[in-house]
This record gives structure tokens, C-alpha cells and sequence, in this order.
């Protein structure tokens, strides 16, 4: 299986459809909207695409504030701190890898 | 096809993510260890395999889900699948329109967030049943996009997102409960909307 080469090096799919704004159903229908700010808000969300949507909810308030709780949920999300590997799994990974290369382990005893 | 020699240099600088991920996964420090070591000794017997240039975060995320569903899912009574079939597909449609339905005011919701602690977000993200939060941590901590989350837990793509958008919306209800019993929200009984008390500096009892 390949994966994207350099993930989030461009806009996902989900984006690439929103910024082609003719690709969003006009008028703006409410029950549309959720669909739409999960497409936005796709891997790293790309103000372009928030604004397409923005643009497309005109002045729905509703469907506004939708957007701009997930937007800070997302961004909540997204501060929440790395928990460091501890020093000791690094060393035991690391050993674990060398007597592979020494030979002192099988890799098919994996 | 990858080099085996570079596996070490190329994987390692991954690792903390990884644990990070195993650590949410696990709730468990000795667990998450033991996942994130099977994850690279794995991804070491594979790497000959790996298409160099390809996504290798990605590729690691998807071995270590891989074990952890292994290796958790007969403990873990919560991650029963069965529970989620034939909801998830119809949820977005049965819940169009519901992303307001706590009627949170937009003057409330720039002031949500200033008001949850790190702990707080942590708790209710842990408080998801697995299949929930792992597309919240992969997609909105580790950023991944939908479609590399379907390859990492090999699910549908439209199933990421309905698991994702069922999961946000669990979330809001759960943060908003934490914020209500701190009395930090009132709740208007007569509209059912919601808005914070204006915070006070010293004085009271």
C-alpha cells in the first residue's frame, strides 16, 4: 500500500473540492452544512477553504458558529502536547534494532 | 523498495508522535511502551517492503493501530464494532443541522474554550469509546487528512468522517457539561441557550 507522498504537503481532496466553489450547492442549505466544514476542516485545514465555506454560509448564523466551534475544537485539539517517548524505549528500541543488525536476534523471530 | 539500514534513521524521529498516540490509545504507559516497540521491530521485518518517498509517518501510524487493535481488542470490551454498524453511515444524515443543537451562543463560544483546562479536553477525548477517538486523535492531533486515516485504520473514507463528525459532536456535549458544572455556563430554561456568567476578579463568597 502507498500512502501520500509527504502528508500534508498539499491540500487534501476534501479541500481541493471546496476551493473549486462552483462545486458547492447554491443556494446555502443548513443541512448541508456539516458535510461541507468537515471537508474544510481536512487534515491541516486551509484558511481558503474555510473561507470558500464562510462565503458559501453568507450571513446563516447558525451554520457561522457551527464552523467556528469546530474550528477551535480543531485547534484545541491540535495544541494539546506531544508526550515524550522516555529515554529507557528509545535505548530498548534502539538495542532491540543493533542485534537485529548483529544478528543476535532473527528477524523472523519477530 | 527501502533501504533496511536506514529504517532506524528514518523511523526514530517519529517516535514520540507514536507514543503520544499509543500513550491516548493505551491510557497506559507500560502498554503504550510495549506497542510502540512491537510498532518499530515490526515496521524494521516490513521495511523492505515500504515504498521509499511514501508517507512513513502514516506508514508507522498504520502498523501501530494495527497491533493495538491486536492486541487490545479482545480486552477491551469498548471497542466493539458491532456497536457502530448501521449507525455511523446513516448518523450524518440523522443528524444534519444538529451541530448548534446545545443553541450555543457565538458570544459563548469564543469564550468556551478559554475556559477548558488541557486535563479537561484530555478527559473527554479519552471518555470516547477506541473507534471514536482514534480518528479524533489522528485527524485533529495528528493532523492526518481523512483519506490517510481510512488507509491507516483501513476503514471507508465516508466512515471517517461520520465517525469524526458523531465523535466532535460527543465532545461538545461532554465540554459543555464540564463548563456547566463548574458554573461557569447558565442556562437560559425558557430558550434552552446557553451562556457563560461574566467571570468575577476577588470579592464573593
Amino acid at each position: 500500500m502507498k500512502f501520500p507522498e509527504n502528508d500534508n504537503s498539499e491540500e487534501p481532496e476534501s479541500q481541493k473540492f471546496l476551493l473549486n466553489q462552483g462545486q458547492i450547492a447554491s443556494p446555502h442549505r443548513c443541512e448541508e452544512s456539516p458535510q461541507l466544514i468537515l471537508q474544510a476542516l481536512d487534515g491541516i485545514p486551509s484558511p481558503h477553504a474555510i473561507q470558500s465555506v464562510r462565503e458559501h454560509f453568507g450571513t446563516c448564523i447558525q451554520c457561522n458558529t457551527a464552523l467556528d466551534i469546530e474550528i477551535r475544537f480543531k485547534l484545541a485539539m491540535a495544541q494539546q502536547v506531544t508526550v515524550k517517548a522516555p529515554p529507557s524505549l528509545q535505548l530498548k528500541i534502539s538495542e532491540s534494532l543493533q542485534r537485529i543488525d548483529l544478528g543476535d536476534i532473527s528477524i523472523t523471530d519477530l | 523498495m527501502a533501504d533496511q539500514t536506514k529504517f532506524a534513521e528514518d523511523a526514530m524521529p517519529y517516535m514520540d508522535q507514536l507514543y503520544s498516540h499509543a500513550l491516548r490509545l493505551t491510557k497506559n504507559p507500560a502498554d503504550a511502551e510495549d506497542l510502540v516497540q512491537e510498532t518499530y521491530l515490526k515496521g524494521y521485518k516490513a521495511f523492505a517492503n515500504f515504498s521509499e518517498g511514501t508517507n512513513l509517518r502514516a506508514w508507522l501510524f498504520r502498523i501501530l493501530t494495527n497491533n493495538f487493535i491486536n492486541a487490545y481488542r479482545k480486552k477491551q470490551r469498548s471497542f466493539d464494532e458491532r456497536d457502530l454498524e448501521g449507525i455511523e453511515d446513516a448518523y450524518m444524515n440523522r443528524n444534519l443541522g444538529s451541530w448548534t443543537q446545545h443553541q450555543l451562543s457565538a458570544s459563548a463560544e469564543d469564550t468556551l474554550f478559554e475556559h477548558l483546562t488541557n486535563d479537561e479536553i484530555k478527559e473527554a477525548v479519552d471518555s470516547l469509546s477506541t473507534p471514536y477517538r482514534q480518528v479524533v486523535l489522528l485527524a485533529d492531533v495528528q493532523g492526518f487528512s481523512y483519506k490517510e486515516i481510512a488507509e491507516i485504520l483501513e476503514i471507508p473514507h465516508g466512515t471517517v468522517m461520520s465517525r469524526l463528525h458523531r465523535a466532535r459532536a460527543k465532545l461538545q456535549t461532554e465540554l459543555l457539561d464540564y463548563v456547566t458544572s463548574r458554573r461557569l455556563l447558565f442556562e437560559d430554561v425558557e430558550t434552552g441557550s446557553r451562556g457563560f456568567e461574566p467571570l468575577t476578579v476577588g470579592g464573593g463568597d
